[in-house]
């Protein structure tokens, strides 16, 4: 039994669902439920977004982003925020604690997973297979490209056929012609950028105005942060939404079945909120650090955890760039600052380049002559100062873009969050530790591509290239802590994000992924959120009850 | 804020500091001005300062440390803290390309609003660049179900 006696209970929760954490995943499955007639009610420990907070548009942007609104936590150190001890880590977390989530900090690429990596263990012998495919969640990507407003162009040959993004794909700029032009010099597949950016304006949002600032909050509101694009629709549903609200554990009854969570308010007042149904959506580091802080007699491991698999398997897509400049000018200070174009040529595993799996490419423009030179950092002050320095500045500012290779993750049982036995967030809670150690083949895979990357940046005209061999500050990607699978024995949820052990637990954020991909997460987590509540919803009568 | 300081943000010491490393790091060349003598130098120096707490720490330490020094060069900064240098860079280097004066310089018009609905054209991909690509095909490897 949970030791939340000492909570301040409220009037009875007259709910059907609690929702952990409003970000992507927490929205779609409260939007789903809402619509289909249950009460539901989200908690979240951050605030609303407020885009006059942004800086965007302001001069002091990359000061602001690199203190006050770094996505990096433990930089930022908002009220809503919460410690992660990453000394042990080969790269950092970046999160966003708030109402969308790290949408609000994203680039807002949309790519998919391929069908390869649903099969990972069947094809290349490694990791494990994921319990559902491709084709089980193409409609739900379909369904969620809709309800965002996705941009791109259909047919893209990296990708089973389908249904076009709803929205036009948003210009590819000088950068995505150039660099293609050297991509078909090679042979190598690319494609114009599908985003959660509106290319042309939808009710109340306008389209993209190309301020390349998408990752210091979208200025305009056409960046899909979730905060934007889908809570309104899921409070015009009913769904209520309780912010400030930090969850310091999840509670179960005797018969073992989730009952609510305990939360503290900013003011350190603690409440308890019942729900028959506890869905779980507090990314990869924070449900892993929730489910292990609430133990019980029955549950002495941690919420879920009878496999022993919480907390592991953590990934984080190693990421390399290489800066390339030309001649040209390339107003390659306009957006969309990630992915005018991007390729999936080295997404599939060939053995013969020394590793499994692959990578996905993808260039991004640089917004200014100030993040032109912290692109180059590796190089000797003296070499990026003075008159050397603002030569380079006068020379390539708007004449050079970064091709990007993430790599992806293969899971590691070793790389974990876990409860770190000092460190507290403010309300004493103990804070996330993390243990992530890059393998040696994520490493021989960036190097790799980092080769690629540079021949290919030599092949579109570039004047001068600089490589940035591994960056440990891209941490955005947090997956894998509490896996799917359809054995219990080596998984924490089934293929609908239902807990094996707690039958009316879910989890629909990035932490149930059994394997990375190589792309960015968020389209699938948010395919997987509304496949996991569609199902939930469609299976409501054969679900157990608390009592 | 944001807003413009009318008055130094600085101490006399940090600002006898803060040119020494404005003229180290920004001289001036041909085409571009040289920091120090810009005409919103304090007011934006304040700004940048104003912005970033910890890049101000740094500042500040650094420039108390130039002040000091009988010479201030690539060298002697090589001596010092280079963490403590970098944050005190990153600060001059943003405050720098935050003038007008130096964005027109170097040709930058600054983040602005650029609807996609105004793209030119060669800003667009076209079928003849996309052609290659699709006559390659399919890239994907097909996978069956696990059930079927």
């Amino acid at each position: 039994m949970s030791n939340s006696a000492s909570a301040r209970h409220q009037a009875p929760d007259d709910l059907d669902a609690l929702v952990i954490g409003a970000g992507p995943s927490g929205v779609v499955a409260a939007r789903v439920m809402a619509e289909s007639g249950y009460r539901v009610r989200v908690l979240e420990q951050g605030d609303w977004p407020n885009v006059a907070d942004y800086p965007s548009t302001k001069l002091e942007r990359e000061l602001i982003q690199a203190g006050p609104w770094n996505p990096n936590p433990n930089v930022r150190r908002g009220p809503s925020d919460y410690p992660v001890n990453d000394s042990d880590s080969d790269i950092h977390t970046f999160m966003f604690n708030g109402v969308g989530g790290s949408t609000v900090m994203f680039g807002a690429e949309w790519p998919r997973m391929i069908p390869s990596d649903f099969r990972v263990k069947s094809l290349d012998g490694v990791a494990g297979d994921w319990p559902l495919t491709y084709e089980d969640l193409q409609p739900y990507y379909e369904m969620i490209d809709e309800m965002l407003g996705v941009s791109g162009l259909g047919g893209n040959t990296a990708y089973p056929p389908g249904a076009a993004p709803p929205q036009p794909a948003l210009p590819i700029g000088r950068i995505g012609r150039i660099a293609a032009r050297g991509m078909n010099k090679l042979g190598y597949q690319w494609w114009p950028g599908t985003h959660a950016i509106l290319s042309q304006a939808d009710g109340s949002r306008p389209a993209c105005s190309r301020w390349a600032t998408c990752v210091a909050g979208c200025p305009e509101g056409a960046k899909s942060s979730f905060d934007v694009s889908m809570w309104p629709a899921a409070l015009a549903a009913g769904v209520q939404l309780t912010t400030g609200a930090r969850v310091r554990e999840i509670t179960v009854s005797q018969q073992g079945l989730a009952t609510g969570a305990t939360w503290i308010d900013r003011d350190g007042a603690e409440h308890h909120t019942s729900a028959p149904l506890v869905v779980v959506c507090a990314n990869g580091v924070g449900t892993p650090r929730l489910l292990q802080l609430s133990t019980s007699s029955r549950f002495p491991d941690g919420l879920a955890n009878s496999s022993g698999y919480v907390g592991h398997n953590l990934m984080m897509h190693p990421t390399a760039t290489v800066l390339g400049c030309y001649e040209d000018d390339l107003q390659s200070w306009l957006g969309p600052i990630g992915q005018p174009i991007w390729s999936m040529q080295f997404a599939e595993t060939d053995t013969t380049r020394g590793f499994r799996r692959g990578s996905k490419w993808t260039i991004a423009g640089i917004p200014g002559p100030a993040e032109l030179i912290q692109r180059i950092y590796s190089l000797p002050l003296s070499e990026r100062s003075g008159m050397t320095g603002q030569e380079f500045a006068e020379r390539f500012t708007g004449r050079a873009f970064e091709w990007v290779a993430q790599i992806e993750d293969l899971p590691e049982f070793d790389n974990t969050v876990t409860l770190d036995p000092d460190l507290v967030d403010s309300d004493g809670i103990p804070a996330p530790k993390l243990r992530y150690k890059m393998s040696e083949e994520s490493a021989r895979a960036l190097d790799w591509h980092i080769d690629r990357l540079t021949e290919v940046h030599l092949e579109s005209g570039a004047v001068f290239t600089h490589r940035v061999d591994y960056m440990p500050e891209v941490g955005w990607h947090l997956l894998g802590t509490a896996r799917c699978g359809d054995d219990p024995a080596t998984s924490v949820v089934n293929g609908y994000g239902q807990s094996h052990d707690v039958p009316n637990l879910y989890i629909f954020d990035g932490s149930v992924f059994a394997t990375s991909s190589a792309v960015n997460p968020t389209s699938t987590i948010a395919a997987f959120a509304l496949r996991g509540a569609e199902h939930l919803v469609e299976n409501a009568a054969e679900q157990r009850i608390p009592l | 804020m944001t807003t413009p300081l009318t008055t130094s943000p600085f101490t006399d010491q940090e600002r006898s500091g803060a040119d020494r490393l404005a003229d180290l790091w920004f001289p001036g060349t041909a085409r571009s001005p040289r920091m120090t003598e810009l005409p919103d130098y304090v007011p934006l120096l304040g700004r940048g300062l104003a912005a970033n707490d910890e890049l101000a720490s740094a500042f500040r330490e650094i420039a108390v440390l130039a002040s000091q020094a009988p010479e201030v060069t690539v060298e002697t900064v090589a001596t010092w803290p280079q963490d403590v240098v970098e944050g005190a860079f990153m600060l001059l280097l943003c405050t720098y390309y935050m003038s007008r004066d130096v964005r027109t310089a170097i040709g930058y018009p600054g983040q602005d609003r650029v609807p996609v609905a105004n793209a030119d054209p060669d800003q667009l991909v076209t079928d003849e660049l996309l052609a290659p690509v699709i006559a390659r095909g399919a890239t994907y490897v097909p996978t069956p179900g696990r059930d079927r």
